[in-house]
């Protein structure tokens, strides 16, 4: 076998991008403005491997293969993976929190849907077209530029957004202005090519307020995401996605394929608080994923899609430390397999909006989830 | 709001607190809080910076410090052995570790200067050899590329040459895939700036010729790939050892620089250009207290014409900001200048000979016109020429130049030229200007400046000459209205002279210059054929100050 | 509107829809260049040399572990490295497979059906990672291209079959909980079902979620895929004969007993698979998931509910034989006059054909490592940035169809480098004037081309107008 290491594996394996959005010139609460950057983990979290519940007798019986030997306990009844070394020490000092057994309100168990769900924060699949935080974004008048080669769904649905995500074709050459105006021209006003033409005009300013250099690998991306929002006229949101937390197969516990991939997401974490410097005191990371793992290990050392799993917070917005869960019985697990959701992660998710956007709740329920009995937990994981 | 929370081991933060009931997804019941312990040897902040990396069974040379070494970092291409520099700088080293001081990465892209200082981890052993991580970036980012993040290569104590105990050498890793890397540590000195090491043993040994020669290892190492040659093309630059035909000055290798008509350039139209010359630039222009020396040995050989009305320069020494190079003093072969005494005729019989070869029994040795010439900057426009060796002493002969210098953009900078153990120029005063960085061009470049210029015009066939007049008639008429005296004194001029004397014209304005360059008329221009030059160049010494 | 990759500008504009059908029944010849520098690059067939049987590809998947770890204890550094090179050169294939993907789309003559074969290649995705790269061109080549002439259901069992899907979709660790194997190793390992190929088996290449199957069915459906390739590739001793075996199945791993699938019971072995494969290939649902699937991405990313109904229609009736289908969403394209936005790769494929540029290696320029500064370029990199790899990682959804997901500023931005690049390095045999004169687009793009004089500019915006890209 090559001697892969984790770094290498990331670089040839994990694809990632950001959404960095600028905020608008004269923006009222330009000063008070928080930031924002969601960490996508493509496949499903496993999040009784990220965060076991060791005080929980049933985890054992469940899977004792999965787990790792060398858990961060973090209190008496949680544990960390051993990967997220540099997120517990986040958490002692009182800018992270957790909050388990939770998930979207989706349970069909498809990837696809899944990630649609999540994305777009519509409770139905293919849906919508927008994504909640474009709304959010559109709903706070912030503008924007997602450093992706497609546009990510979750940002979708504000017109002012445009990507960044530098091509690597060697010999080619810098799209000149008169190509890119004539085009623009050409395209017109027709609703028909909106788009195209939105893009065209993109690609004319694309070097401007971006990084000149720029790498994919996650945790890189995360660096370099957090410098860009800790400028004045930064960015206020990121979106960085890490893929492959799918492990049907050899999911493996202290090491292997799901640890590699925690080790990206604490990674990230880490490096975006050393990017954001003082920014970081104003700034809430969250992750998103599909949904967890099925409790038991399946036939070829892995777990299969699932439904309850954990979400990592941190960042100095969130003013304290916490571990916050409704724990489920363990015993009865939901279709019998999964892990019970009693958190529905939209609460978490217009929680950090809420705060970062500094907007309403109600509007983020209506406006953004389009569900009105959104409950609001933003006093449980803000100070 | 205070958020410092001060960790007490094994202490409890936060206490569980429940919260009033809450609903969600398919389950009700209440959102708890649970109790927050961390073992202080998970959340305490990391005293050791840089990545781990197990020391323990070697043996550490926990007494070794020293106040500043040289470093470059080079990337090597498996199995071609070419290496090309990727950083360089200084460092110290102290009870055995590493620890980097100001550096540069030419790679560009993600690199940054925190890097080596903040991610690596590297001690030495009580042999010399050096052990641990260091964080790397391999990749030079050019136009339409992507950048990448730094490798983490690991040092296992491999190194050139092998029985050197002191920490100097070439420590060598696997970066990655088909590169391998190392990092050369050398010069080191002690907190007096006196060297620790006498590395004279080891750079001029018998068993390792070529090792002498410092810009010469890199040369025959493929340095092109780093941009240290330019202007390279067939074999303008050759490493040769003695022959009938070739002369080295000291060891086994040297180099020869040669440009000829086919090889010179002609990047617009009517100014030729040729060039094979060495770029020393970044990590061989690292000051010792303060303090530059360059030395290299020149051999011009009688074949070597002087073309009169050209620019040939053996070395440049160029101030280089940004885009903008600023030729700060060059030695030059001949000076075409010394002409000037000798009225236009002549020049003109000199540009014909340049078109068609030169008389090398006269012009090389005329004192005033084939030595060895610096040319140092008077103002924006213009440059002072200073005689520095004369003709009958330049040609046959090794001119051992020693260039010691004081780079800065403060009044105590200062050049000074030794050549053969004589002082024979020197400058006091500022030498460069605050943001260049200075770049040393040894071999061979030259070029045919304005007087040249429209130097076809010398072969141009009567209807070229035609196209010329009548052309230029056109833009005196288009300019009478707007600037009627310009317009005047062309028409006047071409009365007087014609065009062939056009180098006179060009002096006029620079709308007539652009108005002859663009001239359709150039197409059937014929190139003036330029004959061969040729110098070699040995013991460059980088940095040798006893 | 145009179809198959656009045609060479030398050729008929508007092939004959007679000529385009035909192409749709048989298997094509393999088709490549020598190299792409060569002044005029004969299309000949492609070496019997660089076509490699599926036992000599998971041969070479072994071998090359087995190799690698030799040189791993090779003392000198620099010639581990340069043996190590070799290695990669001997025994990874995919790259001469991606040339010759390529090479027969530009140079073939039947690109129509080159993309009903990249549709395929797409629905049956085999994204990958480095290990199982050799095989896809031993899926494309002796799968979804012959199988294009039959039927849906025979594609869709050999697809599933195949040691490439098998493998991406971790079949290989599927294994019957009641097995022979497991009984007797359950002792050293845990073993048992993996139910990710029986997920998208129904979500993704038939059924799809729109019917209404319950996690009990996608256990049975593991249940009888259990025992299809239980191999792990990288282990030497059971591959070395694999390749030989026409039907990868083994009863040692395989779930004794018969499964119930969406109420229909199957009895156990190797024909159980088959069975269920027929089944969901008869479905209506699949029929109608399929229709729709193939008019969104020939036709309109919102096809009529007329021109999926005529698709399926003309399935059912003819039991879904392939050639048939793709002729009918033939005939629409022809019928059509909405526009249908051209992927990227579409597109770059476009653009060597209609301007008779040669960018792409030939077999030889990749043998000799020939780069962008001789004016050769690798497809693979060129899928990679288009965000269109069908060797690379992938979801097994495969590549969308729709306008949103292709449109984006720096998609627009790949468009005009890789234009440019085709204009300077490509050694184009057309002239711009010449496309116009053959494409004979709107008065609108005309006076765009013509607002410049710069060649370059307008061959950039020739490949960015409104009849080329599909809008």
């Amino acid at each position: 076998m090559f001697s892969l290491s984790r770094r290498t594996f990331t670089l040839s394996f994990a694809s990632s991008l950001a959404y960095v959005g600028f905020p608008k010139f004269g923006f009222a609460n330009a000063t008070n403005q928080g930031k924002l950057v969601v960490i996508i983990l493509e496949g499903g979290l496993d999040g009784l491997a990220a965060v076991p519940p060791i005080g929980d007798p049933q985890l054992l019986e469940y899977r004792r293969l999965l787990l790792p030997e060398n858990n961060i306990k973090i209190g008496s009844f949680f544990a960390l993976h051993p990967s997220f070394s540099g997120f517990v020490k986040m958490l002692a000092k009182g800018e992270a929190s957790i909050i388990h057994a939770t998930s979207f309100p989706y349970t069909r168990r498809s990837h696809f849907e899944g990630q649609n769900v999540v994305e777009s924060g519509s409770i139905n699949p293919f849906v919508e077209k927008t994504g909640w935080l474009g709304r959010a974004m559109d709903m706070a008048g912030l503008s924007g530029r997602a450093m992706a080669l497609g546009m990510p769904l979750l940002a979708r649905g504000n017109v002012k957004v445009d990507n960044f995500f530098p091509a690597n074709l060697k010999g080619s050459f810098d799209p000149t202005i008169d190509i890119t105006r004539s085009l623009s021209s050409y395209f017109g006003n027709a609703e028909a090519h909106k788009t195209i033409k939105r893009s065209i005009d993109g690609v004319e300013r694309k070097y401007q307020n971006a990084p000149k250099f720029f790498s994919r690998d996650p945790a890189q991306l995360a660096l370099q995401a957090g410098k860009q929002m800790n400028k004045d006229d930064g960015p206020v949101a990121a979106i960085i996605r890490v893929h492959d937390f799918d492990t049907h197969s050899n999911q493996g516990a202290d090491s292997g394929q799901h640890a590699d991939q925690m080790r990206v997401v604490n990674d990230i974490f880490v490096n975006l608080k050393k990017g954001l410097g003082p920014s970081w005191e104003n700034t809430v990371a969250l992750t998103l994923t599909e949904f967890g793992r099925t409790v038991r290990m399946n036939g070829s050392s892995g777990t299969d899609h699932g439904y309850g799993t954990v979400g990592l917070l941190a960042g100095g917005l969130l003013g304290k430390s916490s571990v916050l869960a409704d724990w489920p019985d363990m015993k009865k697990l939901f279709e019998g397999r999964d892990l019970r959701s009693t958190i529905d992660y939209r609460a978490v998710c217009a929680a950090c909006i809420e705060r970062a956007f500094l907007l309403d709740h109600k509007a983020i329920a209506s406006k953004v989830f389009f569900d009105p009995n959104l409950k609001k937990i933003s006093d449980q994981i803000f100070v | 709001m205070s958020r410092k929370l001060h960790l007490i081991k094994h202490a409890i933060f936060a206490i569980a607190v429940l919260v009033s009931s809450q609903s969600f997804a398919q389950e009700t019941g209440s959102l708890g809080n649970f109790e927050i312990t961390i073992d202080e040897d998970f959340a305490a902040e990391d005293t050791n910076i840089g990545p781990a990396f197990d020391f323990s069974k070697l043996s550490i040379d926990t007494g070794l410090s020293l106040y500043r070494c040289n470093f470059i970092i080079r990337r090597i291409k498996i199995p071609e052995e070419k290496p090309e520099p990727l950083a360089s700088g200084n460092l110290a080293i102290e009870n055995g570790n590493i620890r980097f001081l100001e550096h540069k990465w030419v790679t560009g892209g993600l690199a940054d200067e925190s890097i080596l200082a903040t991610s690596s981890n590297l001690k030495f052993d009580k042999n010399g050899k050096l052990f641990g991580l260091i964080p790397v970036f391999p990749f030079v980012v050019s136009v339409g590329e992507l950048a990448d993040g730094a490798r983490y290569p690991e040092l296992q104590g491999k190194k050139t040459p092998e029985k050197l105990r002191t920490p100097e050498g070439a420590h060598r890793f696997n970066l990655q895939g088909d590169w391998d890397g190392e990092i050369e540590i050398s010069m080191c000195k002690n907190e007096a700036g006196v060297r620790a090491f006498d590395d004279s043993k080891v750079r001029y040994s018998a068993e390792s010729p070529i090792a002498d020669i410092h810009v010469l290892t890199d040369v025959m190492a493929g340095a092109q790939q780093d941009r240290s040659i330019v202007h390279v093309q067939d074999n303008m630059i050759q490493i040769i050892s003695a022959n009938d035909e070739d002369v080295i000055r000291h060891g086994s290798y040297g180099l020869k620089f040669s440009v000829d008509d086919a090889q010179s350039q002609y990047p617009n139209r009517g100014k030729p250009r040729g060039g094979a010359y060495l770029k020393l630039r970044g990590p061989y222009m690292q000051p010792i207290d303060g303090k530059w020396r360059h030395k290299f040995s020149i051999f011009v050989p009688e074949t070597t014409p002087y073309i009169a009305p050209a620019d040939v320069y053996l070395v440049k020494m160029v101030g280089i900001s940004g885009s903008k190079h600023d030729d700060i003093l060059n030695i030059k072969l001949g000076h075409r200048d010394a002409l000037v005494g000798k009225g236009w005729k002549n020049r003109l019989d000199n540009y014909l000979s340049a078109a068609s070869g030169v008389d090398k029994n006269q012009t090389p040795y005329d004192i005033n016109i084939g030595g060895i010439f610096v040319q140092t900057k008077k103002n924006e426009r213009r440059y002072n020429f200073d005689l520095i060796w004369p003709a009958n002493k330049t040609r046959e002969n090794w001119l051992d130049f020693d260039v010691e210098a004081n780079w800065t953009d403060t009044p105590d900078g200062y050049i000074i030229i030794n050549i053969n153990g004589q002082p024979v120029f020197k400058f006091n005063g500022v030498t460069k200007t605050r943001t260049q960085t200075i770049e040393i061009k040894p071999g061979l470049s030259r070029s045919f400046g304005n007087y040249l210029h429209f130097h076809t015009f010398i072969g141009a066939s009567p209807d070229q000459l035609n196209c010329f007049t009548s052309e230029l008639e056109g833009f005196a008429s288009e300019l009478k209205n707007r600037n009627p005296s310009l317009s005047m004194r062309i028409i006047n001029f071409l009365k007087l002279n014609g065009v062939a004397d056009l180098a006179k014209v060009k002096a006029y304005n620079p709308l007539v210059i652009r108005q002859m360059k663009n001239s359709s008329c150039f197409e059937s221009e014929q190139k003036a054929n330029l004959p061969k030059q040729v110098v070699y160049i040995d013991e460059i010494e980088f940095q040798k100050t006893d | 509107m145009l179809f198959g990759f656009g045609v060479d500008a030398n050729n008929s504009h508007d092939p004959a829809f007679e000529t385009l059908r035909d192409s749709l029944l048989r298997p094509t010849e393999r088709i490549g260049i020598e190299s792409a520098l060569d002044e005029n690059p004969l299309p000949q067939p492609w070496p019997a040399t660089l076509q490699y049987n599926l036992r000599a590809r998971i041969a070479r998947i072994a071998d090359y572990e087995a190799a690698f770890n030799e040189t791993q204890k090779i003392q000198n550094i620099s010639t581990r490295k340069s043996r190590s090179r070799e290695l990669k050169k001997q025994y990874w294939v995919y790259k001469a497979d991606q040339i010759q993907f390529f090479n027969q789309a530009i140079y073939g003559n039947t690109p129509t059906r080159e993309r009903f074969l990249h549709f395929w290649l797409n629905h049956f995705t085999v994204g990958t990672d480095t290990k199982s790269r050799n095989l896809i061109g031993d899926y494309i080549q002796n799968i979804i291209d012959p199988e294009m002439s039959g039927s849906f259901s025979d594609m869709l069992y050999s697809a599933t079959t195949h040691v490439a899907m098998l493998h991406y979709l971790d079949n290989f660790v599927n294994i019957g909980e009641n097995s022979k194997y497991a009984k007797k190793h359950s002792r050293e390992f845990q073993l048992g079902l993996n139910d990710n190929l029986a997920r998208e088996l129904l979500e993704l290449h038939t059924v799809s979620a729109a019917k209404d199957y319950t996690e009990d069915d996608i256990r049975a459906l593991a249940k009888v895929l259990a025992g299809w390739f239980p191999y792990n590739l990288d282990s030497p001793n059971a591959l070395k004969d694999i390749g030989n075996i026409r039907v990868p199945f083994s009863e040692y791993h395989a779930e004794p007993g018969s499964k119930i699938v969406l109420g229909k019971k199957y009895g156990p072995g190797v024909s159980a698979l088959r069975a269920v494969t027929d089944d969901l290939a008869n479905d209506d649902l699949t029929i109608q998931h399929l229709s729709s699937k193939l008019c969104k991405h020939f036709l309109s990313d919102e096809p009529s509910v007329k021109q999926t109904r005529y698709v399926a229609d003309v399935w059912r009736k003819t039991d879904g034989n392939l050639p048939d289908v793709h002729t009918a969403v033939l005939e629409l394209a022809y019928d059509t006059e909405t526009k249908k936005f051209q992927s990227p790769l579409v597109w770059f494929l476009s653009m060597q054909k209609l301007s008779g540029a040669t960018l792409i290696h030939g077999w030889r320029d990749s043998i000799e490592e020939r780069r962008i500064h001789s004016g050769v370029y690798e497809p693979g990199k060129i899928m990679t940035e288009m965000g269109y790899d069908f060797w690379e990682k992938r979801q097994p959804n495969g590549f969308s169809s729709l306008i949103q997901d292709w449109v984006s500023s720096e998609h627009m931005e790949r468009r005009i480098r890789l234009a440019s690049m085709t204009y300077q390095f490509g050694r184009a045999k057309n002239s711009v004037d010449e496309m116009l004169e053959f494409l004979q687009p709107s008065q609108e793009t005309i006076n765009l081309i013509n607002s410049t004089k710069d060649e370059r500019a307008r061959f950039v915006m020739f490949f960015c107008s409104k009849e080329i890209m599909g809008v």
